[in-house]
């Protein structure tokens, strides 16, 4: 699935955050976005899916094969949301409901879209509980969502992401929260299915490391503009723009290096 | 010299009961840790969520006490319980925590904040002029004083806490993931800051964390845990370079690096 945006600007009352921002996913691409805090990565994710904050007004546009989403009705959005873009964010113990099992959030997409009878949208959780390797499937979708791990909670949030097959994938520091060998599986996950359903992915996250695991393109945002694009490979290794030197020299200078010689 | 020196910690919890008439389980959060801290070294404590690794460091500045087993500082026994029995140990230490906008207080002024443990510990001297030394030797100026937090950038409001930490002169400075907040080209000035601090005051750091790129920038040593024991220890480089035990094999290939 193709992601247009073009001139996206988004504003909080004479408050600029997003700035004629105009970038394209094309099908089955891995774009990144990295930028500080405040550059405006995780607005530009909630306009795409329609979930700006109400005091938020956002210009330019934003095409998912071709068909316009900004200003669509908040009923048309929903059909779109969770069907033909799955969305995972941070903290999934936010997104997750705490009084409603694994299952039923699982296959929730799939009976939010009428896409599964209730006994099909139970067979669904089950294949969807394998497919992000939740140990004992058969019990896990019993479970709610305090009985998980934090890396079992986000594997949930990216099965539900998934459920309906959509055809993009936004991801907004899916792995923040999570510790560093939890961080590792939650990533192969993610480059495996990414790679199975053929999905375009858009991954925001502020570490170019983690980036760089998943996604062959980055964008690089510094107060609501782009400032440089490309692929991870050139821009890691010939930063264009001062910005993006600096953001990659910073890691350079805080991520670990193994020594010479190790793999 | 040793400046902590810690001998067959274990600390339990008890847990809510399951069962209405069934005992209450316990949760080992450490199972018997021995560890010395060298003066002016930098010792970085790694390990995932639950491996006892804060527990630990709570033991060694006295904010909690173990079921068993004891804690020295510069010799001197750690007794928690009585503010007034660990007075002298909050006047030797100073800590920084994660998120700087939750550890300051949004109604205080950057300099009151900065004061607040000199006053606590009733130190002697112009308060007012150890806070602008505080705010110069993290690289701010003394004018800092007089704003409030929401006005400066989150490395501003880390400085400040660290300001804070240290305004009182304390011989260790503990740090609880002190960078994992922060924008990563803040985290490089931050980790700059600390490794300046160590050698312009001697400090002692120890920095609890899962980030093997600050361990590997500003650690001189790095203790390993798991399930709430010290699996490996050593020198950073080494151990970086050749790690023996399998958890720290598997945390060291799990952590994302630049290609």
């Amino acid at each position: 699935m193709t992601l247009d945006v073009t001139e996206l600007t988004i504003r909080f009352g004479d408050r600029v955050v997003v700035d004629r921002l105009t970038f394209s996913v094309p099908d089955g691409a891995r774009l990144g976005i990295v930028g500080e805090s405040g550059s405006g990565k995780s607005l530009t994710t909630l306009a795409v899916l329609g979930l700006l904050p109400d005091r938020a007004e956002a210009t330019g546009s934003v095409r998912l094969d071709g068909e316009e989403l900004l200003g669509l009705p908040e009923r048309r959005l929903a059909r779109i949301r969770g069907r033909r873009i799955g969305a995972v964010f941070q903290d999934p113990l936010t997104s997750l409901d705490p009084l409603r099992t694994v299952g039923d959030q699982l296959a929730e997409p799939l009976r939010l879209h009428g896409l599964a009878s209730r006994r099909e949208a139970r067979a669904e959780a089950l294949r969807l509980a394998a497919l992000v390797r939740l140990p004992e499937p058969e019990q896990a979708v019993r479970l709610y969502p305090h009985q998980l791990s934090g890396g079992q909670r986000q594997r949930v949030g990216i099965g539900a992401a998934l459920a309906a097959s959509p055809g993009l994938l936004l991801a907004d520091e899916p792995t923040t929260a999570l510790d560093v060998t939890i961080q590792a599986e939650v990533l192969d996950l993610f480059d495996r299915l990414v790679a199975e359903t053929g999905a375009s992915l858009v991954f925001v996250t502020h570490d170019l490391a983690v980036l760089a695991r998943v996604c062959t393109d980055v964008l690089v945002l510094a107060d609501g503009r782009a400032v440089e694009t490309g692929s991870v490979e050139r821009l890691l290794a010939a930063p264009q723009h001062l910005v993006t030197a600096a953001l990659v020299a910073a890691a350079r200078a805080t991520s670990w290096t193994p020594a010479e010689g190790e793999a | 010299m040793t400046l902590i020196e810690a001998r067959g910690l274990v600390r339990d919890h008890r847990m809510p009961r399951t069962a209405l008439l069934g005992p209450r389980p316990v949760r080992h959060a450490l199972r018997g840790v021995d560890l010395d801290v060298v003066e002016g070294e930098t010792l970085a404590i790694i390990g995932e969520s639950g491996s006892g690794k804060s527990t630990l460091v709570r033991l060694l500045l006295g904010l909690d006490a173990p079921t068993a087993g004891t804690v020295r500082f510069d010799g001197r026994p750690v007794e928690p319980g009585s503010a007034a029995g660990t007075r002298w140990l909050r006047r030797a230490t100073g800590v920084v925590l994660q998120d700087p906008s939750s550890s300051l207080d949004p109604r205080m002024t950057v300099g009151r904040t900065i004061a607040e443990p000199l006053r606590a510990q009733g130190v002697d001297g112009d308060h007012r002029a150890l806070v602008a030394a505080g705010l110069r030797d993290v690289g701010l100026d003394p004018a800092f004083a007089a704003r409030y937090p929401h006005e400066l950038s989150g490395g501003q409001r880390q400085r400040v806490a660290i300001a804070r930490a240290i305004v009182h002169g304390p011989r260790l400075l503990v740090g609880d993931e002190p960078l994992s907040a922060l924008d990563v080209t803040v985290r490089a000035q931050v980790l700059e800051l600390l490794r300046r601090l160590r050698a312009d005051r001697g400090l002692t750091i120890v920095l609890v964390s899962h980030d093997l790129g600050l361990v590997q920038h500003v650690a001189d040593r790095v203790v390993v845990m798991q399930e709430g024991a010290i699996v490996e220890q050593g020198a950073t480089a080494a151990m970086l370079a050749a790690p023996q035990h399998p958890y720290t094999r598997a945390l060291l290939a799990a952590a994302p690096r630049l290609p």
